[in-house]
C-alpha cells in the first residue's frame, strides 16, 4: 500500500477507535460502575449522528443562501458536496456546521436519558434491558421510515466541515479532534471511577437495598448517570457522522449496542482501563480480519468470521474470566494533597474492596 | 381483510411457538434468550436444505427443523447457559451471553447460506417459497394457514401433556420452582432442564419452517421475530407458560390489525415494530403480571 | 448405632458455625437438639444431610461414612430431612408432590394409601395446590413426602415454628410417636425446649456451635443451671 493509503487507514482506525472509546467509556460508567444495562446506547449514538445528518445540509444551505430543491432523501448527497465546496472557502462555516448539531444533540440526549431513567426505577434489570432495546429499535424504525429526518433508507449526506484544509492536514485535524474527544470521554470515566462517586455507584450496583439504607438516592443517581452516558454517546454519534460522511439509520441497530457491551465486558467492568482495552481488542479483531481476509480461503464472506470470533471470545471470557481482561481491583481514590508524604501517619484511602460479583 | 386475518393467525401461531420456548428458558435459567430468534432461522434453513436435497416440500421436513432447532438450543444450554447459571451469573450477564450466542448462530447461518447457495444452486437470501392453496370453508387460503395452525396446536398440546401429565413434566415444574429441593429428592435438575431447552429449540425450529411462505427470508429473519416474541411473553405475564401463548395471539393480532388500520389512515406499515415496543413498556409499567394476572391467585 | 457424628466442624463457606459436635442416635430413638437462637441447630441438620460445608469430622449412617455423599444419595439410604421452609413444591398439587417423593413413581397409589393411614386429613387434599393449603397442612404434606421414602431416621428442623403453642405440643408428641408407630428414629431440632425434652429420649444441648450436654433428656431437664441459662426454663 502506498503511504497515503497507509495514513488514511491509520487515521480512520484511530478515529473509529476514538468513537468506540467514547461509547465504551459511557457504557462503563452506566453498566460497569452503576450496573445499569444501558441497552438503548445505539439510540443515543444515533441521536448525535441524526442531528448531523438532519442539520448540516439544511443549515449549510440556509447559511449559504442556497435553496433546497427536491426531496431531501434524493438530493442530500448532492447538496452536501455543494456545501462542502463552500466550506472549503469559509472555515467558520465548517466550524458552525460542526458545533450546531453538537449543541442541538446534547440537550436532547440529556432529556432522553432522563426519560429513560424513569423506567429504570421500576423495572428489574433484564426487563429494563429489553425495554431499552425495544426503544432503541423503535428509534431506528422511525428514522428509517420518516424520510424527512435523515432520508430513510437512502441515508443523508454530511457536509465535510474540514473541507478548508488540504490533505494530509485534514486527516490530521480530524484525528486530533477525535483523539481529543476520545481521551476527554475516557478522562471523565476515569475521574468518576476513581472518585468517591465511583464508590457510590459500585455500592449501588452491588447492593441497591443496602445503598439506599445508607441514604444514597438511587433514583437521582440513575437519572444523572444515564443523562451523562447519553450525552457522551451523542457526542460519539456526531463524531462518527462526520467521519463517515453519511448517516444511515440501519447503521444503528442493536448490534451496535451489543458491540459496546462486548467492549466493556471484554475490557473489564469496574475498571477505568477496561474501555480502552476493550475497544482496542474489538478494533484489532475487526481490522485484523479486514487486513488478512485475502489470505483466508473460505467459501463465504470473511467478515462473518469476525463476528463469530467475537461472539466466541465474549462467551469464553464470561465463562473463564468474567472480570474481563483488566478486572476490577481495589482502586486508590484521588489523594488530596497531604502535608506529610510517605509518612506512616498519613493513610491512603482505598476504594471499593475487590469487585462485586462480576456476573451481576 | 381476509389476507390480514390469515397473516395474523399464521404470525400468532409462530409467535406462540417462540414465546413458550422463551418462557421456558426464562423459568429454568432466568435468561432472556436473545439467541432464540436465530434458532428459528436454524430450523428454517434445516428444513430448506432437507427439502432441496430430498426433493420434497419443506412442510415435510418439519422433523429436520425440530431436530436442528432442538440440538442448537440444547448445545447452547450445555455449553453456555447451564455453566453460567451455576456460576451465579446475573440476568443481564446471561442476556449478554445470549446475544453472543445469537451472533455466533446468525453469522454461521450467513456463512452457511453462502455455501448452500454455491453448492446447491438455490437462492438462500431474500427468498420466498411458493405455497399451495386450499379451499377452506368456502374460502381460498394459503396452505401455511392450516399447516401452521395444526403444527402449533399439536406441538403446544404435546408440551402441555408432557408438563402436566407425565412424571418428567412434574419433575420439570418442580425443578423450576425449587431446584434445591428437587435435587435433594433425587431429580437430576440439569438433565430435566436440558430436555426443556431441547424442546424450546425444537418448537422454535418448527416455527422457522413456515416463515419463508409468508415473508422474505434470509439469515436475519428469525432475529426480527424476537422482539414481538418477547412482547408476547411480557404481555402474557412473565413466568407464565400459558400466558406467553395467550400473549402471542394478542400481540400477533394487535400488530397486524393495528398496522392494517393505520395503513388505511395513511401510516406506513413499516412502523409495525413500534407496537411491540409499546406493548412491552405499557405492560411492564402498568400491569407487570400481564394477562396471567387474570387467572393467577 | 444408626447415626454417628464424630467431631464435626461445619459452616457455610468461610463462616464456621459448628465446632467439634459429636452425637449418636440409636434405633427407635428420639433425639432432641435444643439451645439458644443461633447456636447452630439447623446447621447441624444441614451438615448431616450434606447441604453445607464440612471442614472436618465425619458422619456415619448405618455404619457407612456418608461425609461427602450428595444429599439425594443419603436420602436413598434412608436419611430423611424436613427443613423449615422450602420443603414442598407450592405450585404443584399434593399428589404431584407425593409422586416426586417416591423412589418408584409407579407405586403412587400404594404410597398414597400408606400415607392416608397415618394422616387421614391428607386424603381430601390430594388435588389441591400446596400453595392453597394452611401452614399445618403444608407441614403434613412435607412430612408425608419424607415418610414415603421409607426413612430409618427423620430429621425435623423446628417443625412447630409457625404454629400456635397448643398445636405445637401436639405436633411434637405426634412426631415422637413416629418412633413407636413406624419404628423410625427421630432427630428433633426445637426452640420449644420443654415440650421437646419431655417427648424425647436423648438430648443434645448446643450453645454457640459447641455441645454442652449430650445424654438422657430427663437428665438434662434436671440440670437446673444449664436449663435456666440456655433454655430459659
Amino acid at each position: 500500500m502506498r503511504g497515503v493509503e497507509v495514513l488514511s487507514f491509520l487515521v480512520s482506525t484511530a478515529v473509529l477507535y476514538s468513537v468506540y472509546l467514547i461509547l465504551a467509556s459511557s457504557m462503563e460508567i452506566e453498566y460497569g460502575e452503576l450496573g445499569l444495562p444501558s441497552f438503548a446506547k445505539a439510540a443515543f449514538f444515533a441521536l448525535g449522528a441524526f442531528a448531523v445528518g438532519a442539520l448540516t445540509v439544511r443549515l449549510g444551505a440556509l447559511l449559504t443562501g442556497v435553496a433546497l430543491e427536491g426531496e431531501f432523501k434524493l438530493v442530500s448527497y448532492r447538496y452536501a458536496t455543494l456545501i462542502s465546496a463552500s466550506v472549503a472557502r469559509n472555515p467558520a462555516l465548517g466550524l458552525a456546521l460542526f458545533a450546531v448539531p453538537l449543541l442541538v444533540a446534547l440537550p436532547l440526549a440529556v432529556l432522553m436519558g432522563l426519560a429513560a431513567s424513569y423506567p429504570a426505577l421500576r423495572l428489574r434489570e433484564d426487563h429494563l434491558a429489553i425495554a431499552l432495546i425495544a426503544f432503541s429499535e423503535s428509534v431506528r424504525v422511525v428514522a428509517r421510515n420518516y424520510e424527512p429526518l435523515v432520508g430513510g433508507t437512502f441515508g443523508a449526506g454530511v457536509v465535510d466541515f474540514l473541507a478548508w484544509l488540504r490533505s494530509p492536514w485534514k486527516e490530521l485535524a480530524l484525528l486530533a479532534v477525535a483523539l481529543a474527544m476520545g481521551f476527554g470521554a475516557w478522562l471523565v470515566e476515569y475521574r468518576i471511577s476513581t472518585s468517591p462517586l465511583g464508590r457510590v455507584l459500585r455500592a449501588v450496583r452491588d447492593d441497591e437495598v443496602a445503598a439506599q439504607a445508607y441514604g444514597m438516592d438511587v433514583a437521582r443517581l440513575r437519572a444523572q448517570i444515564l443523562a451523562l452516558g447519553s450525552a457522551m454517546a451523542a457526542v460519539a454519534g456526531v463524531l462518527y457522522a462526520f467521519y463517515a460522511g453519511t448517516v444511515n439509520p440501519d447503521d444503528f441497530t442493536v448490534s451496535r449496542t451489543f458491540i459496546v457491551v462486548l467492549m466493556v465486558v471484554v475490557g473489564g467492568r469496574g475498571n477505568p482501563f477496561g474501555p480502552p482495552v476493550g475497544a482496542a481488542v474489538y478494533l484489532l479483531l475487526d481490522r485484523g480480519i479486514t487486513l488478512v481476509k485475502h489470505y483466508i480461503p473460505v467459501p463465504f464472506d470473511v467478515n462473518y468470521l469476525s463476528y463469530i470470533l467475537m461472539g466466541l471470545l465474549l462467551i469464553l471470557l464470561l465463562l473463564k474470566r468474567p472480570g474481563g481482561i483488566v478486572p476490577e481491583r481495589p482502586l486508590l481514590t484521588l489523594r488530596r494533597a497531604l502535608p506529610q508524604r510517605g509518612s506512616a501517619a498519613a493513610p491512603q484511602q482505598r476504594g471499593a474492596e475487590g469487585g462485586g460479583p462480576a456476573g451481576t | 381483510m381476509l389476507d390480514v386475518l390469515v397473516g395474523a393467525l399464521v404470525y400468532s401461531n409462530l409467535l406462540a411457538l417462540l414465546a413458550i420456548g422463551l418462557s421456558l428458558m426464562l423459568l429454568t435459567c432466568r435468561v432472556s434468550n436473545f439467541a432464540h430468534g436465530d434458532v428459528v432461522t436454524t430450523g428454517l434453513y434445516a428444513a430448506y436444505t432437507a427439502s432441496v436435497l430430498l426433493r420434497v416440500s419443506p412442510y415435510a421436513c418439519i422433523p429436520f427443523a425440530l431436530l436442528a432447532g432442538g440440538l442448537v438450543s440444547l448445545l447452547s444450554f450445555l455449553l453456555v447457559f447451564d455453566p453460567l447459571r451455576r456460576a451465579g451469573g446475573g440476568p443481564v450477564t446471561l442476556m449478554v451471553a445470549s446475544m453472543a450466542v445469537g451472533i455466533i448462530i446468525r453469522y454461521s447461518l450467513h456463512a452457511y447460506a453462502d455455501v448452500m447457495q454455491r453448492t446447491l444452486g438455490v437462492y438462500t437470501r431474500q427468498f420466498v417459497l411458493s405455497d399451495f392453496e386450499l379451499q377452506l370453508a368456502g374460502l381460498r387460503v394459503p396452505g401455511v394457514l392450516p399447516l401452521s395452525s395444526l403444527t402449533a396446536a399439536v406441538l403446544l398440546v404435546s408440551l402441555y401433556v408432557l408438563l402436566y401429565r407425565t412424571r418428567l413434566g412434574v419433575a420439570m415444574r418442580a425443578a423450576i420452582e425449587n431446584p434445591q429441593l428437587a435435587e435433594s429428592l433425587g431429580i437430576d435438575v440439569k438433565r430435566v432442564f436440558a430436555i426443556g431447552w431441547f424442546l424450546s429449540g425444537a418448537l422454535a425450529g418448527a416455527a422457522g419452517v413456515f416463515l419463508p411462505f409468508r415473508v422474505i427470508s434470509d439469515p436475519d429473519v428469525g432475529w426480527s421475530m424476537l422482539l414481538p416474541a418477547f412482547a408476547s411473553v411480557v404481555v402474557g405475564g412473565i413466568g407464565s407458560l400459558a400466558g406467553s401463548v395467550a400473549g402471542a395471539y394478542v400481540v400477533g393480532f394487535s400488530e397486524l390489525l393495528l398496522s392494517y388500520l393505520l395503513a388505511t389512515l395513511g401510516v406506513s406499515t413499516a412502523y409495525r415494530p413500534l407496537i411491540s415496543f409499546a406493548a412491552i413498556v405499557a405492560t411492564l409499567l402498568l400491569r407487570p403480571k400481564g394477562l396471567s394476572s387474570l387467572w393467577s391467585r | 448405632m444408626l447415626l454417628e457424628v464424630r467431631g464435626l466442624h461445619a459452616g457455610y463457606g468461610k463462616i464456621k458455625v459448628l465446632s467439634g459436635v459429636s452425637l449418636t442416635v440409636g434405633e427407635r430413638e428420639v433425639l432432641a437438639v435444643v439451645g439458644p437462637n443461633g447456636s447452630g441447630k439447623s446447621t447441624l441438620l444441614k451438615a448431616i444431610f450434606g447441604l453445607c460445608t464440612v471442614y472436618s469430622g465425619s458422619v456415619l449412617f448405618k455404619g457407612v461414612d456418608i461425609t461427602g455423599l450428595p444429599p439425594h444419595k443419603r436420602s436413598l439410604m434412608g436419611l430423611g430431612y424436613l427443613p423449615q421452609v422450602g420443603n414442598t413444591f407450592e405450585g404443584l398439587t399434593v399428589r404431584e408432590n407425593l409422586l416426586l417423593a417416591l423412589h418408584d413413581g409407579s407405586k403412587l397409589e400404594e404410597g398414597i394409601g400408606k400415607v392416608a393411614e397415618l394422616m387421614p386429613e391428607l386424603g381430601g387434599l390430594l388435588d389441591r395446590r400446596v400453595r392453597t393449603l394452611s401452614g399445618g397442612e403444608r407441614q403434613m404434606v412435607a412430612l408425608a413426602m419424607v415418610l414415603l421414602r421409607n426413612p430409618s431416621l427423620v430429621m425435623f428442623d423446628e417443625p412447630t415454628a409457625a404454629l400456635a403453642p397448643r398445636v405445637a405440643r401436639r405436633v411434637i408428641e405426634r412426631i415422637a410417636a413416629l418412633r413407636d408407630e413406624l419404628g423410625v428414629s427421630v432427630i428433633l431440632v426445637e426452640q420449644n425446649a420443654r415440650a421437646a425434652l419431655e417427648a424425647s429420649d436423648r438430648a443434645l444441648l448446643l450453645v454457640s456451635g459447641q455441645p454442652r450436654f449430650f445424654g438422657g433428656s430427663s437428665e438434662l431437664l434436671g440440670e437446673r443451671d444449664l436449663v435456666k441459662t440456655y433454655l430459659g426454663l
